[in-house]
């Protein structure tokens, strides 16, 4: 397509924005004004439409003159080279862990909550990006590991470092019951129930009040407590503040992705690969679909319980409302956005998806409004130009992708076996 | 309880066409269209600007009521299908031969989107419907409840029910009968094939999203004269109960999304009714759950062998 071409339905599109935006911006009916109509909201809407379409015409012909050598080679150059490869990731790791020490404490704990998002966007990319399965609901186990936790310390006094692993348990336990009946079902219908558990759960902690503090959550007005209380030895550290909460979360986050690795490079990982692409194919090889898909899915929800353990101590209270639907769809959200099946694309999904609101609520308060609809718009964008994710190797999920379709024609990344895409890195291509 | 039970049956039937939408779409490009709920909202919107400004400008009262619903309905069907057409240009087409996850995403956008969108355009307070004039009560109101026996029939579930009725009576004569309803059959069996012998598969994508679109807006409309308001949060949970509804029943099936809808909304009002409301949005996705352990491509689900 060429420029002309490209800027002409761009003016389409702008006219076409207008005209479908006009009956909901250009028409109030209000009991004290009456009904108002006016043009100029839609006009104003289909101009923002023709400058952003304008730019990006004109961006995508200038990103076609770039040679795409040196970056390309560069990218290359890493990925063969392992130790290099490996050192870099480690300079990385203690970047991060040194940032408390010289960012501002909102950072700090804007980094915390991505450090977790994070952890458990690796965590679902072992069921999501793995096997295959789409998970609704995974905003429950990491609801199960917060409450385990905040109730093992508020009601029975447990030390930190007993109630961390139970939190871990308890969310796999319950991964291993909702996944008994949930993995006779295919696709879409586990989908439903995953999402149907993940309700359900959080309507549990919501109306069980006596014990889990109902909507005023723990601790609050009908349970009290301090869950970040120390009980047993004093000389053993545990989590308080938020510096604490940080380097708590990253050490967490680097242990999920050694496991998660090491997962993905097992007999159990190819097995899980090979259920993802067929799941026929994979059963006539002898893998034993149920069982290997139980411990994708148990294993997912041990790191989401893992992870819960954070926001107790990091906020000192939870509330169902911080478990709901929402929360698992920006999960899905982040692993499909970085690639299924990449561990490094999970990270960066997370981080996008997490620090893009913040940034745009901190930097450019004058869009304080727009937030989360430029939010919805850029999660769009983004599939549409790069549809197999940030770092996604292409092909994942169930349909074989059939070539780069969005506008941007997004290249697919080159026969990238999956498993080596967990080592990340990949020089992105499309726009 | 057998007034719970007329209630789960309105209720019901308006679960079940909102999830036509989706099981419609679901069967020609199993795909889980997120901002069908969306659609409903803004179709619930447009309803209830055109009603209002009607009432406001004295329309209702000289004309009659029903004639000013109908033309807010058919406003909220047209603004609904311009809505659904878009949204599959924008959001679906583009990702036809993705991997299947990423429509999923892009929908998910679109629906936070168009959500945020109403709310700006419209504000977060809901928009009331005008439910209050004397001509409204006339064709509303209490003196024209129905006694049938010991159940209390209001003139709005009456309404509700026979719009309902036709809409389904009218979408299952056009998918059977009709040269384009074919046209959509063949496409959800084989879109590759249906292309081979001539059926333009873009143009049937597309009709589907419009029709289902409109179903959608009947359903706001019926939503916002059932609660009298309309908000721009109100899609989600109607959405997830209708794609609940559509996965009971056997998703891509619609007898299947009409039975399951109906049923949805009786386990709901019977579960209200002898398990108090505390967990009244769970109840559903407890049936779910038993009937997807017994058979688990939904009541009338087929089971379909799997091509290798």
């Amino acid at each position: 397509m060429g420029l002309g071409e490209r800027l002409l339905r761009v003016v389409l599109a702008a006219v076409a924005a207008a005209v479908v935006s006009w009956p909901l911006v250009g028409f109030t009916a209000t009991a004290e004004k009456g009904a108002v109509l006016s043009l100029l909201p839609a006009l104003r809407i289909g101009l923002v439409v023709l400058a952003l379409g304008v730019v990006y015409s004109l961006w995508l012909a200038a990103w076609a003159r770039i040679p795409r050598g040196p970056l390309e080679r560069a990218g290359d150059a890493l990925r063969g080279n392992r130790a290099l490869g490996g050192s870099l990731l480690g300079a990385l790791v203690l970047l991060l862990a040194a940032v408390p020490l010289f960012a501002s404490r909102a950072w700090t704990s804007n980094l915390v909550e991505t450090l977790v998002f994070a952890t458990i966007a690796v965590g679902l990319n072992i069921s999501m990006g793995m096997a295959g399965l789409l998970v609704l609901g995974h905003a429950a186990f990491w609801a199960v590991g917060a409450y385990t936790f905040s109730l093992l310390v508020v009601h029975l006094h447990w030390n930190f470092w007993l109630a961390f692993p139970a939190a871990g348990a308890a969310a796999a336990l319950a991964g291993l019951v909702v996944g008994l009946p949930a993995l006779r079902l295919r696709g879409d219908y586990l989908a439903i129930v995953t999402l149907g558990f993940g309700e359900a759960i959080r309507w549990v902690f919501k109306n069980e009040s006596a014990v889990t503090g109902g909507d005023a959550g723990i601790p609050g007005s009908e349970v009290p407590g301090d869950v970040r209380a120390v009980h047993g030895p004093a000389w053993l550290w545990q989590p308080r503040t938020t510096e604490d909460c940080y380097w708590f979360a990253l050490g967490l986050l680097v242990l999920c992705v050694a496991c998660v690795t090491l997962l993905s490079r097992s007999r159990y990982g190819r097995a899980l690969f090979a259920l993802r692409e067929d799941e026929t194919a994979a059963k006539c090889m002898g893998i034993d679909t149920v069982r290997v898909k139980l411990i994708a899915f148990t294993a997912s929800a041990f790191w989401a319980g893992l992870a819960g353990v954070v926001h107790p101590i990091f906020r000192g209270q939870i509330t169902p409302q911080l478990f709901d639907f929402n929360a698992s769809v920006l999960f899905v959200a982040m692993v499909v956005l970085g690639g299924l099946g990449s561990v490094a694309g999970s990270i960066l999904g997370a981080a996008v998806l997490f620090i893009l609101p913040q940034v745009l609520r901190d930097q450019f308060p004058a869009i304080q409004e727009y937030r989360m609809l430029l939010f919805g718009a850029v999660l769009t964008a983004m599939m549409v130009v790069r549809p197999e994710g940030l770092l996604g190797a292409a092909g994942g999920g169930r349909a074989r992708s059939g070539g780069g379709g969005g506008p941007g024609g997004a290249g697919e990344a080159a026969g990238a076996e999956p498993g080596a895409a967990a080592c990340g890195t990949a020089a992105g291509g499309g726009a | 309880m057998l007034q719970s039970l007329l209630t789960g049956l309105v209720q019901g039937s308006i679960y079940a066409i909102i999830a036509l939408g989706y099981t419609m779409v679901y069967g020609i490009l199993v795909l889980i269209n997120f901002a069908h709920g969306e659609v409903l909202m803004v179709g619930a919107y447009a309803s209830v600007l055109v009603y209002a400004a009607l009432t406001f400008a004295g329309t209702t009262a000289s004309l009659g009521v029903l004639p000013c619903l109908a033309v807010a309905l058919l406003a909220a069907m047209g603004v609904a299908g311009l809505y659904g057409f878009s949204l599959e240009r924008i959001a679906y087409r583009p990702l036809r031969h993705a991997p299947s996850l990423s429509p999923l995403i892009s929908a998910i956008g679109m629906s936070i989107f168009l959500q945020n969108y109403v709310r700006l355009a419209q504000g977060s307070a809901p928009v009331y419907f005008p439910a209050h004039t004397a001509e409204y009560g006339a064709v509303f109101g209490e003196t024209n409840n129905i006694q049938v026996g010991p159940v209390l029939v209001t003139p709005l579930d009456l309404f509700i029910l026979v719009l309902c009725l036709l809409l389904m009576a009218g979408l299952y004569a056009f998918v059977h009968r009709t040269r384009l309803g074919k046209a959509m059959r063949a496409t959800s069996m084989d879109k590759t094939m249906a292309g081979l012998v001539g059926i333009s598969v873009d143009r049937v994508i597309s009709v589907t999203f419009v029709i289902g679109s409109v179903l959608a807006a009947v359903a706001g409309m019926l939503l916002a004269l059932y609660t009298t308001q309309a908000k721009f949060d109100m899609g989600f949970m109607a959405g997830m109960k209708a794609f609940t509804a559509a996965v009971l029943g056997g998703i891509g099936n619609l007898r299947g999304a009409m039975l399951g809808g109906i049923l949805l909304g009786l386990a709901e009002s019977v579960g209200i009714q002898f398990l108090g409301a505390d967990y009244k949005e769970v109840y559903a996705f407890v049936v779910l759950l038993l009937v997807l352990v017994v058979r688990p491509r939904g009541i009338l689900g087929e089971r379909v062998a799997e091509k290798v």
